[in-house]
């Protein structure tokens, strides 16, 4: 069946061109252009740009572009609207066969309007056929905040359908995947570790960063090599008016981000860094009792430059470091996590219809830990190295079709050099692994194309069909991935939607849930197969009163030969020796009630789920659920500006509790002359039971006013108002003869305050 | 009525999201433990059953003691040789071979078959490492440093053994022989007791109160002295072994699990280990460092 079908789906992709186009007439016109900031002159993203009366309509794409082909000769009312800008319009008068450049600024509006907010709302889902996308402002990303930290992630978990391991832990399992399963970008790049503090905040600084876009599952063709999600996050260009920054204190970071005009564009630069280590040493020192030194900073940094009318290139660079140091009663211990991606992009309008957008990325992956105990030095490094070459065609063939080609070519180097003997300098030959020395060199190809069409079939249907090759050379995999997306314009407010596709991936993470401390990535070798996914998601979107919108989605997800870290290995040569491999099913159903302008704002959630997963190495081959899974899951945020100098927040969650494994008899085991031994209690069906619910409110204000005539914020975060005292995890405590059951609970109230200067 | 709905939604969402207690019903397993370590007599064979997780361990009360427990030394140079052990609960409770002058053989496999009163069998088959030696051994007398924040260990007292063939792993165990004399061993002796090496983070950890600390595995043939390796001062057996791949895991299991996990078992009709190593031991004194 899915042959036939992807030979069907295939067929559309490529004869459209030929088969369903309507050829352009040569008299009929087009306009094309990008969309800016008029106080920064950064492009903007998602504005709808349309002729009024008409039909012709479209909206700017991840550079600010946007294109209208073949509009008939004739006067037109070109309207440009976008949340928290003014509506702009202008009369037009397009010629035969005219082809006008028409880039336009946009006023940013005091006060987000309601009305015009609405209208750009409409228009912009009108256009819209990709499925579960969700995009938080940057305002209300900044608003949602962890220990006086805002945070990308953080905020994303306050989605439906996106659950954590636990408080602790920023990563996202979206519908049922798991965190590797998230293709994370940033400005088009790979990003392979976006966490700090072990997976506690995300990497990822909201004041660098201009848009946030999460898609939940049915992504389009242009996105592959993972299960479940992806996550775009485009950095900042910088104001290219003006210099001007923004430098914050909290109680984790403090922060800075400066900005301004250069040559033909602008640059921008944000830094974030703890400073635990310069609190620390004003601390009473105790020898008996040594604090470990931990730091962790991340820098982002981007220059465009317009080289000409039609051509515009971007140098993007992200860092980030954890650094964490004990050294106490003979023991030294150092873990070095890093990320470092650098990306050069470069577009270029070939003509008002064609839009081209190639992007060299490197990004680069460490982790190393090293140690010594009383002369015994231990160490393990790993990397993962990726440079990408990708370019994309979007070929906006007329007022029905938007067509989008592409390819992908990666070149992957994984390290590992794991040295436990004992011995500083032991070292090992390249590919070897044995008597405690591995030290391993792959390297690995993959090379995606990929096509798709955006075809509105009429003005109630559109389409979006599309697949992807990949071909990884390690493990010569060659995977089709077809996808396809409907949307059908039920009344004026409900828009019916529904998503297939098949998703391949290559790359593994052999990872603990909850932290992220020697996540190592793997390519798949011929000991596995790789890792696939078929997703069905319906939806029903629809606007049910003036600016909000309700979200009504169901999904059922089938993932094939995915992996869990095998805990229990004691040499590794292969990714089958590291790796557990199984399957898992995830369907369940959404509903999303969001506002997202206004003095009030925000949303409400609920998710339904389910997830099942079956490992012939776990659970004696018996399907379970993961520790994650949750039934029920609802999330709320609200937002509330008062008046000019007072905003208050409060976003609230209610989960299922987390599941855990019971325990239905107990032994002892003793290893030979041990006096005592050590109690093992036989586990019941894994993750079978549920903790009590998890619930938590948050609260935050924030005041501003002037210091010197300088725009200021003064930040009051309580993490945990009521102080619940969630559970972590539940354990059988064997120590003594009588087994406890005791719980571990998470974080207490925590208040704390942070303060935010404009200059 | 849609208020009659949405509440029924909202009292479901309640009861699908209340808390499961922990359960306390309760399945017996059997559970077998038995290490064969080469040149040293048959001993020390567990039998047990489990028992429930609420009540109160008893490990005397946990043990199968009228099981029929077998070794059989497979391809012996006289053909297989079978070994009936019988219980005993001093000095060292387990199944035992009566013949002590009998000892484990080096590079020789090895089956254990069970079979309880009730008719179930239990079997493992290990294969005996090859014997290792010092090259190396432990002094006599270590001094615990002075320095108790650092720790500070020399080269001078590395100690290291010549592994046996196709073994990579090792396991260090350092017993305390005497926890309550320390001045009995010196010269002149004198009647100062003995007392714990007390460290701030240990005194909530596991095997706190076992008089053996192990390590490892330990991929390498050397170590230095790793001080925080030991539990007491005074009179200390420090003991290599190099287990055959059925020791390991089980050794991966009783360091890492506190829940029984099957693919780290090598018992067929049970849980739990029969496994083997061989081993090389020297007894060291520690002299404290301060009073």
């Amino acid at each position: 069946m899915s042959y036939r079908f992807f030979k069907y789906l295939f067929l559309i992709v490529i004869l459209s061109r030929f088969a369903i186009a309507n050829p352009e007439p040569a008299t009929n016109a087009s306009i094309a252009g990008f969309i800016r900031d008029r106080e920064t002159n950064e492009t903007l993203i998602g504005v709808t740009v349309f002729l009024e009366g008409t039909r012709y309509g479209t909206y700017t794409n991840k550079n600010g572009y946007y294109s209208i082909t073949n509009i008939p000769p004739g006067e037109y009312t070109l309207v440009i609207s976008s949340i928290g800008y003014e509506r702009l319009t202008e009369k037009i008068r397009l010629s035969k066969g005219s082809s006008i450049r028409k880039d336009l600024l946009l006023k940013p509006l005091a006060i987000t309007t309601e009305g015009i907010s609405v209208e750009a709302e409409r228009e912009l889902e009108k256009r819209e056929i990709t499925i579960s996308k969700v995009n938080i402002p940057v305002s209300q990303i900044k608003q949602i905040r962890i220990g006086g930290e805002s945070d990308v992630f953080r905020s994303l978990q306050y989605l439906p359908g996106i659950l954590t391991s636990s408080q602790l832990s920023s990563g996202l399992f979206v519908r049922g995947g798991s965190p590797d399963q998230n293709l994370v970008l940033i400005d088009g790049s790979t990003v392979y570790n976006p966490t700090h503090l072990f997976g506690f905040i995300s990497t990822f600084n909201p004041n660098a960063i201009k848009d946030v876009e999460l898609i939940k599952g049915g992504f389009q063709a242009e996105y592959g090599g993972r299960l479940s999600s992806v996550l775009n996050i485009t950095q900042k260009e910088g104001n290219r008016n003006k210099f001007e920054g923004i430098a914050s204190i909290g109680a984790i970071s403090s922060r800075i981000s400066l900005e301004g005009p250069i040559a033909n564009g602008s640059w921008f630069l944000g830094a974030r860094r703890t400073y635990f280590e310069l609190i620390k040493a004003i601390l009473p020192k105790d020898p008996e009792s040594p604090i470990p030194d931990f730091s962790f900073y991340d820098v982002n940094a981007k220059i465009s430059q317009d080289l000409g009318k039609n051509d515009k290139i971007f140098f993007s660079g992200f860092l980030s470091s954890d650094k964490l140091d004990y050294e106490g009663f003979g023991l030294s211990t150092g873990l070095d996590i890093g990320n470092r991606v650098g990306s050069i992009k470069w577009n270029r309008i070939i003509t008002e219809d064609l839009f081209l957008s190639t992007n060299l990325s490197a990004s680069y992956y460490y982790n190393n830990f090293q140690g010594d105990q009383s002369g015994y030095a231990f160490e393990i490094e790993n990397s993962i190295t990726d440079y990408t070459l990708k370019s994309s065609l979007e070929w906006f063939t007329n007022e029905r079709i938007t067509h989008k080609f592409g390819f992908e070519s990666s070149k992957y180097t994984f390290q590992f050099l794991q040295n436990l003997t004992g011995i500083a300098d032991s070292t090992t030959p390249t590919g070897n692994s044995g008597g405690g020395l591995t030290n391993l060199l792959i390297h690995d190809w993959n090379h995606s194309i990929y096509s798709q069409i955006n075809y509105r079939l009429d003005d109630l249907t559109s389409l979006q069909a599309g697949f992807r090759v990949n071909y990884w050379s390690n493990s010569d995999i060659l995977s089709f991935d077809p996808r396809l997306a409907l949307r059908y314009q039920l009344t004026s407010d409900i828009a019916l939607k529904g998503s297939w596709g098949i998703f391949h991936q290559n790359l593994r993470l052999a990872s603990q849930n909850d932290f992220s401390f020697f996540d190592t990535w793997l390519p798949t070798d011929s000991t596995l197969p790789a890792a696939s996914a078929m997703h069905y998601v319906f939806s029903i979107e629809s606007t049910p009163f003036l600016g909000y919108d309700l979200n009504f989605d169901i999904y059922y997800k089938q993932l094939k030969n995915i992996s869990e870290l095998n805990n229990l290995i004691i040499e590794a040569r292969t990714a089958k020796d590291v790796l557990l491999v199984g399957n898992a099913e995830a369907w369940g159903a959404e509903i999303f009630l969001q506002k997202k302008y206004g003095k009030l704002n925000g949303w409400i959630g609920y998710a339904l789920g389910f997830i099942s997963a079956r490992f012939d190495s776990i659970n004696n081959g018996q399907s379970f659920r993961p520790k994650y899974d949750r039934r029920h899951d609802l999330k709320i945020v609200v937002n509330y500006a008062l008046d000019q100098n007072w905003e208050f927040g409060i976003n609230f969650t209610f989960q299922s509790g987390q599941s855990y494994t019971g325990a239905t008899s107990r032994f002892q085991t003793k290893l030979p002359g041990s006096t005592i031994g050590r109690g093992i209690v036989v586990p019941s069906q894994r993750f079978g039971l549920r903790l009590p619910p998890s619930h938590q409110l948050n609260f935050n204000a924030v005041y501003n006013y002037k210091l010197f005539g300088l725009d200021s914020r003064v930040i009051l975060d309580i993490f945990n108002v009521y102080n619940r005292r969630d559970i972590w995890f539940r354990y059988y405590n064997t120590r003594e003869d009588d087994t406890k059951i005791e719980d571990v609970k998470l974080l207490p109230i925590i208040p704390s305050i942070s303060v935010e200067l404009k200059f | 009525m849609k208020k009659n709905i949405l509440l029924i939604i909202l009292t479901l969402i309640f009861l699908n999201s209340c808390e499961d207690l922990p359960p306390d019903v309760y399945f017996p397993r059997t559970f077998v433990e038995g290490y064969l370590i080469v040149d040293e007599p048959i001993n020390g064979i567990i039998v047990m059953r489990s028992m429930p997780v609420l009540d109160s361990f008893n490990y005397r009360q946990s043990l199968i003691t009228d099981a029929n427990v077998q070794i059989t030394e497979l391809s012996g140079d006289n053909g297989n040789l079978k070994y009936q052990l019988i219980f005993r609960d001093e000095p060292n409770q387990g199944y035992y071979y009566p013949d002590t002058t009998l000892k484990v053989k080096p590079k020789t496999k090895y089956r254990l078959e069970i079979t309880l009163k009730t008719g179930e069998i239990i079997t493992g088959e290990t294969t005996t490492p090859e014997r290792m030696q010092w090259k190396i051994p432990p002094r006599d007398t270590l001094y615990y440093p002075k320095d108790t924040i650092n720790l500070p260990s020399p080269d001078s007292l590395k100690i290291s053994w010549q592994p046996a063939p196709n073994i990579f792993f090792h396991l260090i165990r350092i017993r305390c022989l005497d926890t309550l004399n320390y001045g009995k061993y010196l010269n002149p002796p004198t009647d100062e007791l003995n007392r714990r090496i007390t460290r701030p983070w240990e005194r909530n950890v596991r095997f706190y109160n076992d008089v053996t600390r192990w390590v490892g595995p330990l991929p390498a043939s050397e170590s230095p002295v790793v001080w925080t390796a030991l539990k007491w001062y005074g009179l200390n057996e420090i003991t290599i072994y190099a287990p055959d791949y059925n020791f390991l895991r089980w050794f991966i299991h009783n360091q890492r699990r506190s829940q029984y996990e099957p693919l780290l078992s090598s018992v067929d009709g049970a849980m739990g280990v029969f496994g083997s190593a061989s081993s090389i031991k020297k007894v060291a004194f520690i002299v404290k460092n301060q009073p």
